[in-house]
Formats: structure tokens, C-alpha cells, sequence
């Protein structure tokens, strides 16, 4: 909160410094308040077990949702609160759907905050997985591991932490620096260009897919802006312990990486799918064009990302289902493990896959054969039942969010490929609109949205430990 | 805040892979166009 | 034909081929053009919004996205057209307000599949100015009581936390 307040006061924009000092004051009373109330637990040394730490992480995201809204709730641009902690949430999860108006008239500062949101909401999630992985609890570890997750970077956490923000860190200040000197040569002026390269990287590496304009990516009208992005969200929604592998010499593991492998596979097809749909069409007629409109916005997709260069109508209107069914695909199946991306993630789909072969393997081989499958994600690991039933249910979970948001949008008498196509972004954390997210959609629907982003992005392993500590709770005060 | 030479190979690694896979995608949206 | 006939034939052609520009093609909300894009393609169109952040000097060119409340637009112009506009919209400012006549692109071919808008001609039709920012001191006010608690609760959590355990 003290950067978009200084951002504020350096530019002279008086309402929202105003704004964030409010938030700043009502956070800090209320997270000292907490504090005194809590003293006595704290000194009588409770034991703080991990379920305890579970709650407080999923109790804590609402809190915090609530709190950063209030910003947004102050700057006039939202129609309702409800709004503004849609937009905390669609930043926090590096969703990117956005129901701020205005966008083109927005303070400097709120605009720091919302990519400010979007980059920590990013990076947090990778702090926070490192975390899980220090408590050690065996409940928590099987979904963990269900997700075959970079099992060696456990004894040395702290030094992984440290290394993840390393790579972040040095990824912003390239990043910044390419696209301001980009912003620059495509006539932004040198403090625009700044600030929009600040912005676009914090929303491309954590692939959020907010933009400081009403047109997105379509604002700049730059294929070399636009590929620079390609390049930062396609490497935030990289696997941090690929990053970690290549970084530490392991350059190979970019190829040999099951999850590199399946990425490339399924953004190959889709893309090529998508290309042949739209040729169809015959709306572009050259290959850039093809590839800025299409191409782009499907790899946008597909990491999550959700920087658009066309509009949500055309989305509706020019792409057919086919092309709406491909765009789900890709949201759906979204980017790697331990990343900034959503959706089901690279690792499971290809986990599955390749289990799938594996099975019809065993069926075809002679039954004395006992048959290990492997597959190397940063080192060779094995094909076991469990790492395979964990993934599948982790999917299994996405698609039953997805599905029952899709019908409620059908109810509400949305097309179903529309509905589809945002629930699908929802889902994925990715943040393309085809149209149903305004202001004015029904309430149920914007909460549902609200309560799927967050979901798939604690990738529903909090919710499920919240619910069994939740009944827990009621059966022993029920004995009682 | 040290950068090792190491990591730094490693960073122009994955630019170059990335900025290959952009091109091979380009190149596939040609062929397709053709 | 007779001369008269052929210069009457003549004026009324190019009144018609003008007359479209000059007399007001309805102005089009942008929203509106860009849900029927499809009818619209290569069609001559006017657009009025507000011109928006700033200018993107391209050579002899540049792109000015207007705003016209019901979405906003990529404007393709000669420079000169463009350094005619001298205030763009942001926090501080409301900037001038433009009116374009021009060729609507589906998906612009020199631009790389653009939805844009090649301006045969702009004006500016009014001028932006900036925004006199007033802060409510109801909102002042709040602001000054909650720092002035936050402050005490602070004093407060440093004194208590420094007791020993009653």
C-alpha cells in the first residue's frame, strides 16, 4: 500500500493518495488490533497446528480481498463494493477480469495497485506453496505430491525461496527495461513508457492480463510490444523449478521436462486448430495478421495470461464454436505446476495421458510383466497409482467448477459457448472476456466468478482441508 | 545481490528458447496459411 | 449527352460521392461499429470520442485512441492531424474532443489485422481541459481520524507488548 500511496504523492493525484492512506490506516489498526487480541493465545505458546494454518490462509485471502477493495471502492470507478473485491480477486489470482470503468481516466496510483495486486498475487502463490512444503504434514503432503512437485527442492527451502525471487526480480527489471525502451521506439513518451512497461511486465509475468486501458493489449498497436509480451508470459507461466533446473546449470531439463513437453504439444495444436478455423473465416488474410490475432490471443489463453488484442465481441462473433471450443480447451488446460498460470496445469494433463498409454500398455503386454512407467519432471520420477488419482481428481475438481459455472451462465440465458468460454477463464485464472463479465451481469453469477477464480487458484486443496476441518470441528461438538 | 555466471547463462537460455518457440509458432501459422 | 447534361450528371455524382462526407454520415457509437464490424468493413464512418493518454508517433503517422464512453478505438492519422490535438485524457484531464471521419478496418491488413479506423479527415470539436481534483472532506477528514487511531493503536500495541505477562 505504500508504493501506489507514494506513486500517488510524487504525481500529485490527491484522492487516491487519500484513498490508500484510509486503506493503509484500517489495515494496520486491524492487523494490531488482532494482534493485541491474540497476545494471550500467543503467550500461553498454543500449539499452532497446520489445519490452523490452512484456515487462516483461506480465512486471511478474504480478509485481504476485503481490504484491497477498499481503494477500488473509494475511487469512484466501481459500481458497487461487491465490484471492487471482484477485481482484488481477479488480481490476486492473476485472473485479469475486470469490471473497473474507466480505465483510460484512472489514477497513476490505483493503477499501481492493481498490477502491484496482480505481480504479488503471482509471486505469492509460490511463497506460499514453499511454505506448505516446510509444514510437512502428511495430509497435506499427499496432494502435494499428487502433483509430483519438485520433491528435491525441500531441504534447502529457504535458499529456493530465495533464488524464486532472484529469478523474479532479475525477469522485472529485464523485462521493464525491454518493454520501456520498446514503448519508447512505438511513441510512448519515456515516463509513459515506464510506467506501461512496469505494468505490462507485473501483468504478463504472473500472467494476470491487466492492461492500464479500456483496449488492453490493443492500445499500443505493436506486434514487436506484443511478442515481447509473449516472451514474459510464456516464462512466468513456466514452472519455478524449471526456472530454478536451468538457472542452476541444468539447462537440458527445458527439453527433457515433461511439462515443457506437454506445454508445447497442446499449445501446438490448439494454435493450429484456431489458425485453421479462423482461415476458414478468411477475416485475416496474412500470416501476421493470423498470428497477432489468433496465435497470440490462444497463447494468451493458454498460459492464462489473457492480454487480448481483439475485442471480447469479436471473440463471439468471428471465432464460431469451433474456435470458442478450442480457446476452452487451451483455458482449461492452462500452464505449469508451481507457476503463476491456472487451469489444470501442464503436469496433470500429461500425468493422465501418459498414464493412459501406460494402462493400455499393461493390456497389450504379457500379464507376468510388472510394468514401471516413468516421466521426468527435474528428475526422473515414477508413474505410480497414487501421483495418477491425485491429478485426475485435481481435474476432476476443475471440471465440475467449470461445468456448474457454465450451466449457471446458461441459465441466465447466456449463449452456451459464451458461458463456457467465460467459465472457462474463470476457472483458469486466465481473464479473455467474450462478453459476460460487466458490471451489470447477475449477482449470483459475478459471486460464483468470484469464488471459482479463487478456487482454481489454490488449486482447491485449502477448500478441501477447510471443509474436513469445518466438519471436524461440528462432529466434536456434536459428541459433545 | 549476486548473479552468477551460471544464472546467467541459464537466463539467456530460456529467452532463446522462448524467442525459438515464438518462431516456430510463427512459422507454422505461415505454413498454415499457405 | 450535351455539355450541360454531363456537367449536371457530373455535379450531382460528385455531390453524392462528397455529400456523404461532408454532410454527416450519422456519427456511429464505437461500440456499436465494432458489434457490426462485419457490415462495416471498408465502410466511411464518423466517430467523435475523447482522445486518450497520448499520441503514438509512428513516422509520418501516429495512432490516437479515442474514447467515446461506449468503448474505445485506435485512430490512424497523419501527424500533422494528430499534433493538432493538444490535450489527451488521463487522471488529470479531460482531453479534446475528436471527431473523425473515416475507413473502418474489420481487420486491417497494414496493421497486422487491426480493428482500426484510417482517418480521411478529424477535427478537434472540443477542447479537453483539466480536471479540477477535489477531494471530499468528509473523505479528509476520515482519513486524518483513522491515522490518528492507527497512530494511538500502535502506541498502544508497542506499551502493551513490552509489559510482562500478568
Amino acid at each position: 500500500m505504500l508504493i501506489p500511496l507514494a506513486t500517488s504523492l510524487l504525481l500529485g493525484e490527491w484522492n487516491p493518495f487519500f484513498d490508500f492512506l484510509i486503506t493503509l490506516a484500517i489495515s494496520t489498526t486491524l492487523g494490531l488490533s488482532l494482534l493485541l487480541i491474540g497476545r494471550e493465545t500467543r503467550e500461553n505458546k498454543s500449539y499452532v497446528q497446520w489445519k490452523h494454518g490452512l484456515v487462516v490462509a483461506s480465512l486471511s485471502w478474504v480478509i485481504l480481498m476485503v481490504l484491497c477493495a477498499i481503494p477500488y471502492a473509494l475511487s469512484g470507478h466501481v459500481y458497487s463494493f461487491l465490484d471492487a473485491c471482484f477485481d482484488v480477486m481477479s488480481g490476486f489470482t492473476t485472473t485479469g477480469l475486470v469490471l473497473t470503468q474507466d480505465l483510460d481516466h484512472l489514477s497513476l496510483g490505483l493503477n499501481m495497485w492493481r498490477h502491484m495486486l496482480t505481480f504479488i498475487g503471482g509471486q505469492g502463490m509460490i511463497v506460499l506453496a514453499l511454505t506448505f512444503l516446510l509444514k510437512e504434514t502428511a495430509g497435506a503432503y499427499i496432494f502435494y505430491v499428487g502433483e509430483g512437485k519438485d520433491i528435491n527442492l525441500v531441504p534447502n527451502v529457504k535458499g529456493t525461496a530465495r533464488i524464486i525471487w532472484k529469478i523474479s526480480l532479475i525477469y522485472l527489471l529485464i523485462g521493464t527495461i525491454a518493454l520501456w525502451i520498446n514503448g519508447m521506439l512505438i511513441g510512448l513518451s519515456p515516463l509513459s513508457a515506464f510506467f506501461n512497461g512496469l505494468f505490462i511486465f507485473e501483468s504478463a509475468w504472473s500472467t494476470g492480463g491487466f492492461a492500464p486501458y479500456t483496449q488492453n493489449m490493443m492500445f499500443y498497436h505493436s506486434f514487436s510490444y506484443e511478442i515481447i509480451t509473449i516472451v514474459f508470459f510464456i516464462l512466468g507461466s513456466l514452472n519455478f523449478g524449471l526456472h530454478y533446473a536451468a538457472w542452476s546449470g541444468n539447462k537440458k531439463e527445458i527439453l527433457k521436462n515433461v511439462e515443457t513437453q506437454s506445454f508445447f504439444i497442446t499449445t501446438f495444436i490448439t494454435s493450429a486448430l484456431a489458425v485453421i478455423a479462423l482461415a476458414k473465416s478468411g477475416i485475416y488474410t496474412d500470416a501476421v495478421s493470423m498470428f497477432r490475432r489468433v496465435v497470440y490471443n490462444v497463447l494468451s489463453a493458454h498460459t492464462t495470461t489473457g492480454f487480448n488484442n481483439v475485442y471480447a465481441i469479436q471473440f463471439a462473433k468471428e471465432w464460431g464454436d469451433f474456435g470458442i471450443l478450442i480457446m476452452v480447451v487451451a483455458m482449461l488446460i492452462g500452464g505449469s505446476a508451481c507457476s503463476t498460470a491456472g487451469g489444470f496445469k501442464g503436469l496433470r494433463v500429461a500425468i493422465v495421458f501418459k498414464a493412459f498409454i501406460a494402462d493400455i500398455k499393461r493390456l497389450l503386454s504379457s500379464e507376468r510383466n510388472v510394468k514401471l512407467f516413468r516421466f521426468h519432471h527435474i528428475k526422473d520420477q515414477i508413474l505410480t497409482d497414487g501421483l495418477v488419482k491425485a491429478s485426475a481428481l485435481i481435474i476432476i475438481c476443475y471440471m465440475v467448477t467449470f461445468t456448474i459455472g457454465t450451466a449457471l451462465g446458461a441459465y441466465y440465458g447466456y449463449p452456451l459457448s459464451n458461458a463456457a468460454f467465460e467459465m472457462a477463464s474463470v476457472t483458469g485464472n486466465v481473464g479473455l472476456s467474450i462478453g459476460i463479465t460487466t458490471p451489470f451481469m447477475p449477482v449470483a453469477l459475478k459471486v460464483y466468478y468470484i469464488i471459482a477464480m479463487y478456487l482454481g487458484r489454490l488449486e482447491f486443496i485449502s477448500v478441501f482441508a477447510l471443509i474436513g476441518f469445518i466438519i471436524g470441528g461440528v462432529k466434536k461438538i456434536w459428541i459433545k | 545481490m549476486q548473479i552468477k555466471k551460471n544464472e546467467v547463462k541459464g537466463l539467456l537460455v530460456e529467452l532463446l528458447a522462448v524467442v525459438a518457440y515464438i518462431g516456430v509458432f510463427f512459422m507454422m501459422t505461415l505454413a498454415l496459411m499457405m | 449527352m450535351d455539355k450541360v447534361t454531363r456537367v449536371l450528371i457530373l455535379t450531382v455524382v460528385t455531390f453524392f460521392i462528397f455529400g456523404g462526407v461532408a454532410f454527416g454520415i450519422e456519427t456511429i457509437s464505437i461500440n456499436q461499429l465494432i458489434e457490426n464490424a462485419t457490415v462495416m468493413n471498408g465502410k466511411t464512418v464518423v466517430v467523435q470520442g475523447e482522445a486518450i493518454s497520448e499520441a503514438l508517433e509512428r513516422g509520418n503517422n501516429a495512432w490516437v485512441n479515442i474514447n467515446d464512453g461506449t468503448n474505445a478505438i485506435g485512430i490512424w492519422l497523419k501527424l500533422e492531424d494528430a499534433n493538432k490535438i493538444k490535450l489527451f485524457g488521463d487522471y488529470k484531464n479531460i482531453g479534446d474532443e475528436v471527431k473523425v471521419t473515416g475507413i473502418f478496418n474489420r481487420a486491417c491488413v497494414e496493421h497486422g489485422g487491426d480493428m482500426d479506423i484510417h482517418a480521411i479527415s478529424s477535427e478537434v470539436v472540443e477542447n479537453g481541459y483539466p480536471v479540477q481534483e477535489k477531494v471530499s472532506s468528509q473523505k479528509i477528514v476520515i482519513g486524518i481520524i483513522l491515522v490518528v487511531v492507527t497512530l494511538m493503536i500502535t502506541g498502544a500495541y508497542f506499551k502493551i507488548m513490552k509489559k510482562p505477562n500478568p
